[in-house]
């Protein structure tokens, strides 16, 4: 025999381990909250900012950042929008479901040490940059001041509303609110993120900003922090991309010659500003 | 330095063949084809085969895992590589290089494909060196050398003082080609049939040059800076985005992972996958950060010709010529290359 059978060693990092679904809340009208958790626990220790791929077998599988995890469990908030999503939206507790991960860089933690902390989110862009709050509430030693500016369509679509407005303010954090469109029962501000980010006119001296939120939402906040005179390298944001491998393989998400599921999702403006970014 | 008359090689794959899987070109129709060698079969020579040997070590389609479906609860059933010795008989450098391209996506870095990397390490490849171009070929300008047999096994090359092959019959009626091993996989091959092969002392024959040929300096440079410019909706609007450039492309590895349910039980497969194609960026929601042919289409030629060559530090792109023979629009890279050459770049 010319060649001979290797042995080869068996760990395909495109196999999903086998997970359940544990609690299902409900966060907002189109969004819920998924708890998951393997045999082993919790099936791997994600830090804020990375990703993991979900998957109902025969449905599908698509890439969700991680919004917290506990002693034996990872959570995943997600919006009911596609075809994964709504099958996700309908199942139950106990539901088995396929993850594997975690994948991408997370936030750059070495780089917030020792910052006020202006965290900037739209909708369900809130669930990436929550796993990274609660971090830092659980270390606020190591920052300073921590303010948070977050939009939703309408009250109905904030989601962690009891993060928003019991949790974390109850741990010193500066919250800040507001809707697309309110209603009969609110009384708080009202309009899109960029401009009450310009009307809360935050100082940018000492301070990082993460942000995230829809496409849109992002661009147009962009434009407000270089109004108010935010340095590219101290805004940090996570961005999404359709994604099939999660290991820079499959082709998809790439910037330019950077892959976001391996290389991001989390980038610096500056580091943006390099890139051919087709956002 | 071994030889190998020409008339022998059916019986030397003969004799491999009743070992090891042997994929080698032969012609099936007017197209020239790897296929599994079987005694009776007739070598191609003299044209390379329309798809690359890509196949042989990254399937169009494989399966990852199956799985079992019980109301809420499922199993997963994780598939074997199992990749089976095999051997690529006749590929060009062309393609060679490709393998070698394939090795950096699919082998470095954190993650490893062991689909990829079973077959990968159970191929024994034989290269044939060109000594004659065909009309669309241009691997010189990207750096390949025709007969250079980088990553080679064993590599099987025209002799210098043999006449100019003019025909299929020349090789029937008997030939001598030389055979370089170039590792110990290849020795192997040479001691265990030596009695095919005698000591030889002639030159190998040299390659005639491209006819179609394009410098490369300063261009992935130059196309960092191109990102904004007009002509890729220009060169894109005559593409069809029918996608046949990187589905015969030897160094195209994009993949899709998809599945196959029926009732309570189904599989999941990974499938090559295409930059050209609508769905590819597109995002649960409606969302496309590539919406229009423009986007797609730069982003292939700027994959080609720039971004791989910042991540992995080589063109994707071998100069073998498939894309622009079968371009059903004649879109051809070489075209591409000599516009960005003309651009002006006054914006970003």
């Amino acid at each position: 025999m010319p060649a001979s059978a290797e042995k080869i060693q068996l760990v395909n990092p495109l196999v999903p381990e086998k997970g359940k679904i544990i609690k299902v809340l409900r966060e907002t009208p189109d969004v819920k909250t998924f708890h998951v958790t393997t045999a082993k626990g919790k099936p791997f220790v994600p830090m804020p900012g990375q990703l993991a791929m979900l998957s109902l077998f025969n449905i599908g599988e698509a890439m969700f950042s991680v919004t917290s995890q506990g002693e034996r469990h990872l959570e995943f908030s997600i919006k009911k929008t596609g075809l994964l999503t709504d099958a996700l939206h309908e199942a139950d507790e106990g539901q088995t479901i396929g993850i594997r991960g975690p994948y991408g860089n997370g936030f750059p933690l070495e780089m917030l040490k020792g910052k006020d902390l202006l965290f900037i989110a739209g909708g369900i862009g809130l669930a990436p940059v929550r796993s990274l709050i609660n971090f830092c509430l659980d270390r606020s030693g190591d920052y300073g001041r921590m303010q948070v500016i977050y939009g939703a369509r309408t009250p109905a679509d904030l989601c962690f509303k009891e993060d928003l407005f019991q949790n974390w303010p109850s741990q010193g954090l500066e919250v800040n609110v507001t809707v697309d469109q309110g209603d009969e029962n609110w009384s708080g501000p009202v309009g899109f993120v960029p401009s009450y980010l310009e009307e809360l006119n935050p100082e940018p001296e000492g301070k990082i900003v993460v942000v995230c939120g829809p496409p849109l939402m992002i661009k147009f906040t962009i434009q407000s922090l270089d109004k108010l005179k935010f340095e590219h390298k101290a805004v940090v944001t996570t961005l999404e991309k359709r994604m099939k491998c999660g290991i820079g393989k499959c082709g998809r998400c790439n910037l330019g010659s950077t892959y976001v599921c391996l290389d991001g999702p989390v980038f610096t403006l500056a580091q943006l500003d390099q890139m051919p970014v087709e956002l | 330095m071994k030889a190998i008359n020409s008339i022998l090689i059916p019986q030397f794959l003969d004799a491999l063949a009743r070992e090891t899987a042997v994929l080698a070109p032969v012609k099936n129709g007017g197209d020239v084809y790897f296929r599994p060698w079987q005694p009776g079969a007739e070598i191609q020579w003299e044209q390379n085969s329309l798809l690359p040997p890509k196949n042989a070590l990254f399937p169009q389609t494989e399966v990852l895992y199956k799985y079992e479906l019980q109301g809420q609860d499922g199993e997963i059933h994780e598939e074997n590589p199992g990749a089976e010795p095999q051997i690529i008989f006749g590929l060009r450098n062309c393609d060679l290089q490709s393998i070698n391209l394939l090795d950096k996506t699919f082998l470095s870095g954190d993650y490893v494909d062991p689909f990829y990397q079973a077959r990968r390490k159970n191929t024994v490849l034989i290269v044939f060196n060109c000594h004659q171009p065909q009309l669309t070929c241009f691997c010189t300008s990207l750096g390949v050398d025709p007969q250079g047999g980088e990553g080679a096994d064993l590599v099987l090359y025209e002799l210098e003082r043999e006449p100019a092959v003019k025909s299929v019959m020349l090789y029937e009626t008997g030939r001598e080609l030389g055979m370089e091993a170039k590792t110990g996989k290849g020795e192997e091959i040479l001691k265990k049939y030596r009695d095919f092969f005698s000591d030889f002392g002639k030159k190998p024959r040299p390659f005639t040059s491209c006819t179609l040929h394009f410098k490369t300096e300063g261009l992935a440079e130059k196309l960092r800076k191109m990102f904004e410019h007009p002509i890729w909706a220009d060169i894109s609007r005559r593409c069809l985005a029918c996608g046949v450039c990187t589905y015969i492309c030897p160094t195209c590895h994009c993949f899709d992972i998809q599945g196959k349910n029926a009732g309570d039980q189904g599989y999941k497969y990974r499938c090559w996958d295409s930059c050209m194609f609508s769905d590819y960026t597109l995002m649960a929601g409606g969302h496309d950060p590539r919406p229009t042919k423009r986007e797609r289409f730069r982003n292939r030629f700027l994959h080609k010709l720039a971004y791989f060559m910042e991540r992995y530090g080589e063109f994707l792109c071998t100069g073998c010529g498939r894309c622009l023979a079968k371009c059903p629009a004649n879109i051809d890279i070489s075209y591409v290359v000599k516009k960005v050459k003309e651009a002006e770049i006054n914006a970003r």
